[in-house]
């Protein structure tokens, strides 16, 4: 089986054009982080003594880490007096004071304000703010358990556990984080580059009349198509995952820095109701893992549509348009308080932030299943049942159908 | 090695293409002969499984296929009507890659690929893309597969199709080479193919069988049944609509006519020694005479 699989992949997977395609999609994909990066960082200013990006990692080697009160002490007796000197918009606008870090007081403080102020206090006040949910939870736990209402019950009972404790002890830089966990392109980059390379793994063999010497050879049949659907899988898993870290690679060497992976998920703003208690590297994992899982399911389903056909062009639209009805439908749905849309939509793994950054829950027989869970269950369920479709409705050969029924 | 058919039949809708099909090959070479939708590729079909029988059986050695399954497909090599391959494959990758099918080990693998290889002669061409062959090399990289796993059963659907006249030479030499110890069945609608290599053949026409017999005793049958007639341009117009002619031949201002019907054509006419052409046209050229009491 392991030399039918690898024929497989080389056969299917490794052709010049997927491999030309791997190339352009991860070139282009460099180059949208790094446009990023431009676009929206304002430490993309370069290396000058007075640029933001100096400055910043001058002052961040002062801030990093424990978050102790003589940090808070020391970074607001630097941001206080500036804030208060410009709150009136009448302090100089010089750009070449020397009294200040990069030129400009309003630069400072804006400087300050963004990367120091705002992020140490969301840090500070965050283990509050978690704390008081986890309370409010055990509060509503108690009170649906009075009125018997138990799926309620164990819903809060869920949330104060993922609440409970939270805090964000250490300080450290995040906007790279930021940028990473909000990020898409790749996942139509990596679906697009699935999708061309699952399209022909049935229909290149009829292509070919290959279908019918793999039908007379004592491997063929329903062997090579299970090797065609673990290379597949294998192909799928790949993509997903080179596209995972070459997200992680091209955002660490554009903004220059791993600094942050170790913060808590819940450290990024946007993951402040996250449903997962786990650093940002442990977060990036479990994100590779989701998508690879939704990239499995959508890949099985492209994989039994295309097996019916005899040429691949009509199953490259159907399939395109499938993917286009997931995309669209995902999005649509991705801020629905109706979470069963979205646990039943692959495509929701891909850009998972919309299942684990929020903590929801979907009921499964009474008990609270947080949606990332629920959808990565119906996902593997759903390939292995797209896998087994593919392999028993896969051409086999009839004197072998006859003895397999005696 | 034995394989008998037992009124094998294959419909679709109302028309049957194959219908009660019965004969028993042995060891040699079986010429399936009949003219496009005959039958031929169906019953080849059948007989590989990758066509499902509505009705007959099918026996090896005395055993139903449908109970041999795997054991019968490593005893077969089968090499399919126009085959294309991985045109991204070298020859001998895609040669191990079929050894992977067809359950080689791994140690025999590339001594069988390179045997054969230099059998058909293609060790040159081993490292060169399928893609980047001829016509004539494809279809010997098609029988290479089809040896690989020395097959007791070798069958051939159409396997000089598209051939130029020295490859067609060189691949009936081919056959004849690998004859030896097997039964090979090659299906085809050009006579030459078979004329001088079948043991037996076996005349197919709208999925009946009409015939099957040595060459020989085919030619016998239509014996006093060929003629050589010598006519004018116009009279030539008048016997083309009227008889199956099996050869023109131009000679001055007259035409030399090879007719094939049951009575003499023509005060003229010539009786000749038929030959496998002449039969193929008498059974299967057309309804321009009585083939009722042949079958």
């Amino acid at each position: 089986m392991i030399r039918l699989i690898r024929y497989e992949l080389i056969k299917q997977f490794c052709k010049r054009s997927i491999l030309a395609l791997f190339a352009v999609f991860s070139l282009a994909n460099l180059c949208k982080i790094y446009g990023e990066y431009r676009s929206y960082s304002y430490l993309a200013d370069g290396d000058g003594a007075r640029s933001w990006h100096t400055v910043y990692w001058q002052l961040y080697e002062e801030y990093r880490g424990g978050i102790t009160p003589e940090k808070i002490e020391r970074l607001l007796a630097v941001y206080q007096p500036l804030a208060q000197a410009t709150s009136d918009m009448t302090a100089s606008t010089a750009t070449d004071d020397p009294n200040t870090m990069t030129g400009n007081l309003y630069s400072d403080r804006n400087l300050l304000y963004k990367y120091f102020v705002t992020p140490m206090q969301y840090f500070y006040e965050y283990s509050g703010m978690a704390e008081q949910a986890a309370t409010r939870a055990r509060q509503n736990a108690a009170l649906y358990g009075k009125q018997g209402a138990v799926y309620r019950q164990r819903e809060s009972a869920a949330i104060y556990n993922i609440y409970a404790g939270r805090s964000i002890p250490a300080f450290a830089y995040q906007e790279m984080c930021n940028y990473y966990l909000n990020y898409d392109f790749s996942t139509v980059l990596a679906l697009m580059l699935c999708l061309y390379g699952i399209i022909g793994t049935f229909v290149s063999e009829k292509e070919t009349q290959m279908d019918m010497l793999l039908l007379v050879s004592p491997c063929g049949g329903r062997k090579t198509a299970l090797a065609k659907i673990l290379a597949a899988t294998l192909f799928l898993l790949f993509t997903s995952l080179w596209f995972s870290l070459l997200d992680l690679i091209g955002f660490a060497a554009s903004f220059q820095t791993f600094e942050g992976l170790t913060l808590p998920i819940f450290a990024i703003p946007n993951f402040a109701k996250a449903s997962v208690n786990i650093s940002i590297f442990q977060y990036v994992l479990l994100s590779a893992a989701l998508k690879c899982a939704g990239t499995w399911e959508i890949g099985m389903l492209w994989l039994l549509v295309s097996m019916f056909w005899k040429n691949a062009l009509l199953p490259f639209v159907i399939n395109f348009a499938l993917c286009m009805a997931l995309i669209v439908s995902g999005a649509a749905c991705a801020y629905s308080n109706f979470f069963w849309t979205k646990v039943l939509n692959p495509y929701s793994l891909l850009t998972n932030r919309v299942l684990l950054g929020n903590t929801e829950f979907v009921n499964l027989g009474g008990f609270p299943v947080l949606t990332w869970q629920a959808a990565v269950w119906i996902s593997l369920t759903a390939g292995l049942v797209f896998a087994a479709m593919i392999y028993f409705l896969s051409a086999e050969n009839c004197h072998r159908c006859v003895r397999r029924k005696k | 090695m034995e394989i008998t058919f037992e009124s094998v039949s294959k419909q679709y809708k109302s028309k049957y293409a194959l219908k009660n099909f019965t004969a028993t090959l042995g060891e040699g070479v079986y010429g399936l002969l009949g003219e496009n939708g005959a039958g031929k590729t169906t019953l080849i079909n059948i007989f590989v499984g990758i066509l499902r029988g509505d009705s007959g059986t099918i026996r090896v050695d005395g055993q139903d296929v449908r109970a041999l399954g795997k054991a019968l497909l490593s005893q077969i090599g089968y090499m399919p009507q126009y085959p294309i391959f991985y045109r991204d494959f070298t020859v001998k990758d895609f040669l191990l890659y079929m050894c992977v099918l067809k359950d080689i080990s791994a140690n025999q693998a590339l001594d069988r690929v390179l045997g054969l290889l230099a059998t058909v002669n293609l060790t040159d061409a081993q490292d060169k893309k399928i893609g980047a062959l001829s016509g004539g090399m494809r279809q010997r990289v098609g029988i290479v597969q089809a040896m690989l796993s020395d097959p007791k059963i070798l069958i051939l659907d159409e396997p000089t199709a598209g051939l130029d006249p020295s490859e067609r030479i060189r691949f009936r030499n081919l056959i004849s080479q690998f004859a030896q110890g097997r039964t090979i069945l090659l299906a085809t609608h050009i006579v030459s193919d078979i004329e001088c290599i079948a043991q037996e053949i076996l005349l197919l026409k709208r999925g009946t069988l009409l015939m099957q017999g040595t060459p020989t005793s085919l030619e016998q049958n239509i014996e006093g049944k060929v003629w050589n007639v010598t006519a004018t341009a116009e009279d030539t117009a008048l016997l083309t609509d009227m008889y199956c002619v099996s050869n023109m031949k131009q000679d001055g201002g007259h035409f030399t006519l090879r007719i094939v019907t049951d009575g003499c054509p023509n005060r003229n006419a010539q009786p000749v020694p038929p030959n496998l052409e002449d039969v193929f046209l008498y059974y299967c050229g057309g309804e321009k005479h009585d083939t009722s009491n042949t079958v």
